[in-house]
């Protein structure tokens, strides 16, 4: 019951989310298409098991945590001074545009223009979990 | 007691190079980006796609303003061997055979200049151990912005930079294509195209573009005007004297690229114009030059190994309106043409293997391409073929030595076989001289820190 009762706050929370940071109607992610999305966008440089950091840092339990806090990597001085919490509307912020959002961020990347895909990466890197 | 620390120190000396630190490797953007060498690039200096994203957003990823880290050397050692030697030395000061070189030592600006409003430079400096000289070396300064076009995503930016093609982010064009390494020793063919001739002798502001059209698709597009260098200029920036050119040179590149999974293919094209004087003129009529060119790029890169491949052909169209009335060239108009292609592998981040096949072909005029030992052609052709080979070993790929953690190296052995040169197999020069007899190994060390 307690599983059902979290996982319907995450995503009541990720829709109140979408909808507080972007002033419009959002869907709530498709983590399987998330999980493509990422094979095809992002596991190139990144990881999703705990500890493991390739060009970028291992993305499991990001969810959540303060920028720039996963432990093992060096993270640029811009993420580091943004102070910035990932949740639902920072990562959808800085995926839409990395450079834009934290100028000198070490993720060279232009950006997920389509809301729908930010919305499923997002709804991905929520299941994700850390340790 | 002695022979322990004879013993001891090494041992030391080995576990400290043993030691490998994480995430440095080409020193000003491994400093500024945290990041090794292996992240941008595929040995060097052939860019991954991290490497063409970090080039194209203006060198500012994990930079903010300049900072000592932002600085870097290079130095570029090692021994030639030519199959016959060259008479009266390999160059001035130096011996008509087996040779050992320092040929160039240089030092960068790398990284971001104001990360903020995406402004960031590269600046190297060289000194040339063969011409004995300081001179400006690759020079590409850029602003990038985010936008986007239509809800998709672009990148554009303007630059100012020294060289037609060293804005590029693939790897066939020439600023950044093979040879990689090249030995100032070797004996060089008598043709070059202007794509090539240009490079450091002018000044240029550009801007472009990239838009990701789709999430795995890229249009790259790219137009620069140059000038080139007033004689006084040229000769204090070490590359006296002047080219002389009328107007502007403008060079324009577009490009198109997919990737997927490991993969990425590039196919592109570039081209160049330019209204040369005649040699010792600089002002009066004008020859036209015109340089178009096609280029593809595969690479498919794992951690433990990649693959990459590229191609390039350029074609140059030479209008000698100026230099065929003053008996200049044999012909009024003429082609000169370059083909290259090159595959290389890098195993386990240390052992790199790169194959190599050019062949520059165009017109016979024995007005531009005359008879004399060596570095003459008999019979007025350009043709020269060549196959070349490198074998690499990069100890620091992922990391130097804990003391020294920025450090990066490259022991290469470098072996190029012409079978024709200027022309012919044989007696090419009319001097005697067969093609093989230029065949060279170049074996050495290149070193950044």
């Amino acid at each position: 019951m307690l599983k059902y009762i979290q996982k319907a706050a995450i995503w009541t929370g990720l829709t109140a989310g979408f909808v507080l940071s972007a002033g419009q109607a959002w869907a709530a992610g498709n983590t399987a298409a998330g999980a493509q999305l990422f094979q095809s966008q992002c596991a190139m440089c990144h990881a999703t098991t705990p500890g493991m950091a390739g060009i970028g840092p291992s993305l499991a339990g990001v969810y959540g945590e303060p920028a720039a806090s996963t432990a093992g990597y060096d993270f640029s001085p811009a993420l580091k001074s943004a102070h910035l919490v990932w949740n639902v509307a920072t990562l959808n912020k800085f995926l839409k545009s990395p450079q834009s959002t934290v100028p000198g961020t070490k993720m060279p990347y232009s950006g997920l223009p389509s809301v729908g895909q930010r919305a499923d990466l997002i709804a991905y890197l929520v299941s994700l979990k850390g340790k | 007691m002695r022979n322990h620390l004879c013993l001891a120190l090494p041992v030391a000396l080995l576990a400290v190079l043993a030691s490998t630190s994480v995430a440095r490797s080409i020193p000003a953007f491994a400093a500024q980006t945290g990041e090794p060498c292996s992240a941008c690039h595929i040995g060097f200096p052939q860019l991954t796609p991290y490497g063409r994203e970090f080039k194209l957003e203006g060198y500012v990823a994990g930079g903010s303003v300049p900072g000592y880290k932002n600085f870097a050397a290079m130095s570029q050692a090692g021994f030639t061997y030519l199959h016959s030697k060259v008479p009266g030395g390999l160059a001035p000061e130096f011996p008509s055979n087996n040779a050992w070189s320092v040929q160039q030592t240089s030092v960068f600006y790398g990284g971001a200049l104001y990360a903020p409003i995406g402004l960031g430079a590269f600046i190297q400096g060289t000194y040339d151990g063969v011409a004995h000289q300081f001179h400006w070396d690759n020079l590409d300064i850029r602003l990038a912005r985010p936008t986007e076009l239509a809800d998709k995503p672009v990148f554009y930016g303007f630059t100012v930079n020294n060289a037609p093609s060293v804005t590029d982010l693939w790897n066939a064009p020439p600023a950044w294509g093979y040879p990689f390494i090249p030995d100032s020793l070797a004996v060089g063919n008598a043709a070059e195209q202007q794509i090539s001739a240009l490079a450091q002798s002018v000044l240029g502001v550009g801007s472009y573009a990239a838009v990701n059209v789709t999430l795995n698709d890229m249009v790259y597009s790219e137009v620069d005007l140059y000038r080139p260098l007033p004689n006084h200029t040229a000769y204090a920036l070490g590359v006296g004297p002047e080219v002389s050119v009328a107007g502007v040179i403008p060079y324009w590149r577009f490009a198109l690229q997919h990737s997927w999974s490991a993969n990425s293919i590039e196919v592109g094209t570039l081209g160049l114009a330019d209204n040369p004087y005649p040699a010792g003129f600089s002002q009066g009529p004008t020859d036209h030059l015109r340089d178009l060119g096609a280029d593809a790029q595969f690479q498919w890169i794992k951690p433990n190994q990649a693959v990459s491949a590229q191609a390039l052909f350029i074609h140059e169209s030479q209008d000698w309106a100026a230099s065929y009335p003053l008996g200049a060239t044999q012909n009024l108009h003429d082609t000169l043409n370059t083909l290259t292609l090159t595959a290389s592998w890098l195993g386990a981040q240390k052992f790199g293997v790169t194959e190599s096949y050019n062949t520059v072909f165009g017109s016979r005029d024995k007005g531009l391409y005359a008879a004399a030992p060596v570095s003459g052609s008999a019979n007025g052709s350009p043709l020269t073929n060549s196959l070349t080979s490198e074998l690499d070993y990069y100890p620091w790929n992922e990391g130097g030595p804990a003391i020294f953690p920025w450090v990066n190296a490259k022991l290469f052995i470098e072996n190029t076989t012409y079978l024709r040169f200027n022309g012919r197999a044989r007696n090419y020069d009319g001097a005697g001289r067969s093609a093989t007899a230029n065949d060279i190994l170049f074996t050495g060390i290149w070193l950044v820190f």
